[in-house]
């Protein structure tokens, strides 16, 4: 210590004046230099010290210290949650027995954002963080505060470090009341206003999380996102309010958004969830701890608030607005409007797909009628397939619609994450080619050569295939999302039976539209060529061509199932469409009629096995794996 | 009157807008799901897929030999412990630095470092980044685990010791979990973890 030095080394030459002595007292009276600061520890990136807040602290109590960092310009260093990389300081106080119940606290932070899309949470120039402890040093008189901290300071690279760092501090004797500093005090407390406060700790401020696990609105919110409402808390002038998410080992988070729905005066944000593993079905709740930092208090005096919360948050599906008084919306008129304009025009864009576009074409030729005459059975085949369409766009709806009442996801986009309907679909779509093939009589049925020219566009049974075709083209509608379905049909879900099955209703208009116009001009139809279905005809050879359509659709499906299922479950799920295939074909070159009634009990027999591999579970990804006893463990870890 | 060749004209149209309608799945792999496959060199050139090890647990390490936390486990042989340990799990460290990035290191630096710190296992370069990306590395080091299948099983940091304090000891090696959890059939628990280290540099 310095004027210890001073004085060893002075002490030959202090007998010599008074004035010298006096000096000499004079120093070593002095209070040390900055007694409630320790010395900085210092490298190129930074310099850290351990500061405390009192030239004498109290004997006994709770005290604050705070490890100060500073840093060069672009260098920062962690909060809590370091971000997608890097790691938050350490402090260990373990080797200053005065100080217990030791707890390092988290100023709001700043949001860096570093190359290849990652992002970092932290400080960038100067941060204290404030330290809660308790002291127990009575009688002691002065006590060494040693700490070894831990760091990462990173810019575009990172440098970690390791010092101890010590503060002498004086204690207060019996009968003294502790003193603060007049530099570190104010320092210290000001960064302590920093640290987030505990929202139920803040009168009038209140905020809440759930999952909505159906996924945002909109381009770039696929997949499940965290919704924070935060009410009675403004945004802070000079700042702009943001949300921090806690670290988690099961999930990362992606970056925030602040809504511009400030419906109830509350701040609404949310944030993309990524899931670090896939689960069966969606957990009941999340365990989540949230920061939101750039508000101002309420109470006229506009200083800076920052509050955080955390808990078991709730997973919820149904998209949509999920926590406030935005979340118990009907949906108002324009709402509602512009969800049927977005979901009729997803009908049409549908028709596109590859299971519906082969649908549409052949349906279309196969309905031409070859002598005008015939216009007015192929207007009532089409109008059938139109109301066909519809009805089964208004069922999906009332599924969708008892599935969200069941606590189910019920988004469109979300049946895809069922297996057994992946399944079911890559089944129907099988039969579908099959059908292109000509070794399937349902949906199409294309005209045979030898028959009357609008044989088939008469009587009782082309009505009802038309219907068949368009019920099925409302099923062979699910493999596929396109852009405007989701953020239309999710909230008209969420917002009641009607709404609900207004959406569909007009998706279903959507679907049933090219065959609306079709019914109301069948003349129309005579542009289209004639097409030979006989065998060898270009009729044919493009029904035979559009089938692998439907064939690549059934691998997407495929595909989607492995990513859910075990490998064994998709295995069994294609050699069962092989021999749904092999035994179409064979039936198609029996001699002896076989009815297609048998292949339909053939397609039932494979649906119902597979529901039931799904009620014993076995199609659950790990249901393959060979139970093994447990062994007791061989190498050390 | 429309001819069949403008028919197939359109529709060859129609299925190209038509592919923007699948449902996006572009996030990077999560645990449980299939590894992403990739095809990257080795500091020698040889070419190294994830088929190639298929009926082997892997473990995929993302190392950046400038990145002092992903070089302080090589100095202390954290990793080449581990692979000499579990002799019949393949290791593969994968670098996926950018070359114009100054952390970017030439083969023969590279082979210079892997030899300094003992490292026998092959050493990858994945310099657009892609496979860093599919699996959602962010750090260095990240360690993935991939089972006999080409499942993955973990996915996170090696240890839960950030800043290095403890003894190796003292720590808890997650990898050195999951591994001895797959050969005895359980499973991996914790299966993913936060990861630390320095960003991955993209």
């Amino acid at each position: 210590m310095r004027p210890r030095r001073h004085l060893s080394a002075l002490a030959p030459a202090a007998l010599a004046a008074p004035a010298l002595a006096a000096a000499v007292l004079a120093l070593a009276a002095a209070p040390p230099a900055a007694a409630a600061a320790g010395d900085w520890q210092v490298n190129e990136q930074s310099r850290v010290r351990l500061i405390t807040p009192f030239d004498v602290a109290p004997a006994e109590g709770p005290v604050r210290l705070g490890l100060h960092f500073e840093t060069e310009p672009g260098w920062h260093v962690y909060w809590k949650n370091s971000g997608d990389a890097g790691y938050p300081p350490s402090l260990d106080l373990a080797a200053t027995p005065e100080l217990s119940d030791v707890e390092l606290l988290w100023p709001a932070p700043e949001r860096y954002e570093l190359p290849g899309g990652l992002v970092a949470y932290g400080y960038e120039g100067e941060v204290v963080y404030p330290v809660a402890a308790r002291i127990d040093a009575a009688g002691r008189g002065r006590i060494t505060i040693t700490a070894e901290v831990d760091y990462l300071v990173c810019e575009v690279e990172c440098i970690p470090y390791r010092y101890q760092l010590t503060v002498e501090q004086p204690v207060a004797g019996p009968g003294e009341s502790p003193l603060t500093d007049a530099a570190t005090a104010p320092l210290l407390a000001e960064w302590a206003a920093r640290v987030p406060e505990p929202v139920a700790a803040v009168g009038g401020v209140a905020s809440e999380a759930a999952v909505d696990w159906d996924g945002g609105e909109g381009p770039g919110s696929e997949g499940p996102e965290i919704e924070v409402v935060v009410t009675g808390a403004e945004p802070a002038a000079q700042a702009e309010p943001q949300v921090f998410f806690g670290p988690s080992d099961t999930y990362g988070t992606g970056r925030p958004r602040l809504l511009d729905d400030r419906s109830g005066g509350a701040l609404r944000f949310r944030a993309p969830l990524e899931l670090l593993s896939v689960p069966d079905e969606p957990p009941a709740t999340l365990p989540l701890s949230w920061t939101v930092t750039g508000l101002a208090r309420g109470d006229g005096s506009g200083r800076p608030l920052a509050v955080e919360a955390s808990g078991e948050v709730p997973v919820l599906t149904g998209g949509g607005p999920l926590l406030g008084e935005a979340a118990a919306s009907r949906l108002r008129p324009a709402q509602l409007g512009r969800v049927l304009l977005m979901a009729a025009a997803g009908g049409v864009i549908l028709h596109l797909m590859p299971t519906l576009l082969p649908l549409l074409l052949l349906g279309l030729l196969v309905l031409r009628p070859v002598q005008a005459s015939h216009g007015r059975l192929a207007a009532r085949a089409a109008l059938a397939t139109a109301a066909g369409a519809f009805a089964g766009a208004v069922a999906l709806g009332a599924a969708a619609v008892a599935a969200h009442r069941a606590g189910l996801p019920a988004a469109w986009g979300s049946q895809l994450q069922e297996p057994v309907l992946v399944a079911l679909l890559a089944l129907a779509v099988t039969l579908v080619a099959l059908n292109l093939w000509g070794l399937f009589p349902v949906p199409l049925r294309f005209p045979s050569p030898d028959e009357r020219p609008g044989a088939s566009l008469g009587g009782r049974a082309a009505l009802l295939r038309g219907a068949g075709l368009g019920l099925i083209s409302a099923f062979l509608a699910l493999p596929w999302n396109p852009p405007l379905l989701a953020p239309s049909l999710g909230p008209a879900v969420r917002a009641g039976l009607l709404p609900a099955l207004a959406a569909f209703a007009a998706l279903g208009a959507g679907l049933a539209l090219p065959w609306l116009v079709v019914a109301a001009r069948p003349e129309l139809l005579r542009r289209a060529p004639r097409a030979r279905f006989a065998a060898g005809g270009w009729g044919r050879h493009l029904a035979e061509a559009l089938a692998f359509l439907e064939v690549g659709s059934v691998l997407w499906l495929l595909y989607v199932l492995a990513r859910q299922v075990s490998a064994e479950a998709v295995a069994f799920l294609q050699l069962a469409l092989l021999g749904l295939a092999l035994a179409a074909w064979l039936r198609h070159g029996a001699r002896r009629r076989v009815p297609a009634v048998a292949l339909a009990a053939l397609m039932v027999l494979l649906a119902a096995t597979i529901l039931w591999l799904a009620d014993r579970n076995r199609l659950a990804p790990g249901a393959d794996r060979v139970e093994t006893l447990e062994t007791t463990t061989t190498t050390g870890g | 009157m429309m001819r069949p060749k403008h028919i197939l004209t359109a529709l060859a149209a129609v299925l190209l807008l038509a592919a923007a309608c699948l449902p996006a799945s572009a996030a990077a792999v999560a645990v449980g799901e299939q590894a992403p496959a990739f095809s990257l060199q080795d500091l020698d050139g040889r070419t190294h897929t994830l088929a190639d090890y298929k009926g082997k647990t892997v473990v995929l390490e993302w190392i950046n030999p400038n990145c002092p936390v992903s070089d302080r486990h090589a100095t202390e042989g954290t990793m080449t412990r581990l692979a000499s340990r579990h002799r019949d799990v393949v290791w593969l460290a994968i670098n996926s630095t950018n070359p114009k990035h100054k952390d970017y290191l030439q083969a023969d630096e590279h082979k210079e470092w892997a030899a300094e710190n003992g490292i026998e296992y092959a050493i990858l370069y994945d310099p657009t980044g892609k496979t860093g990306k599919a699996y959602g590395a962010q750090t260095t080091p990240h360690m993935y685990v991939v089972d006999q299948s080409g499942k993955l099983v973990y996915n996170g940091a090696i240890d839960d010791d950030p800043p290095g304090r403890r003894k190796a000891a003292e720590r808890t090696n997650y990898v050195n979990g999951a591994l001895l959890a797959q050969t005895s059939g359980r499973d991996v628990d914790p299966a993913t973890t936060k990861a630390y280290g320095c960003n991955v540099k993209y």
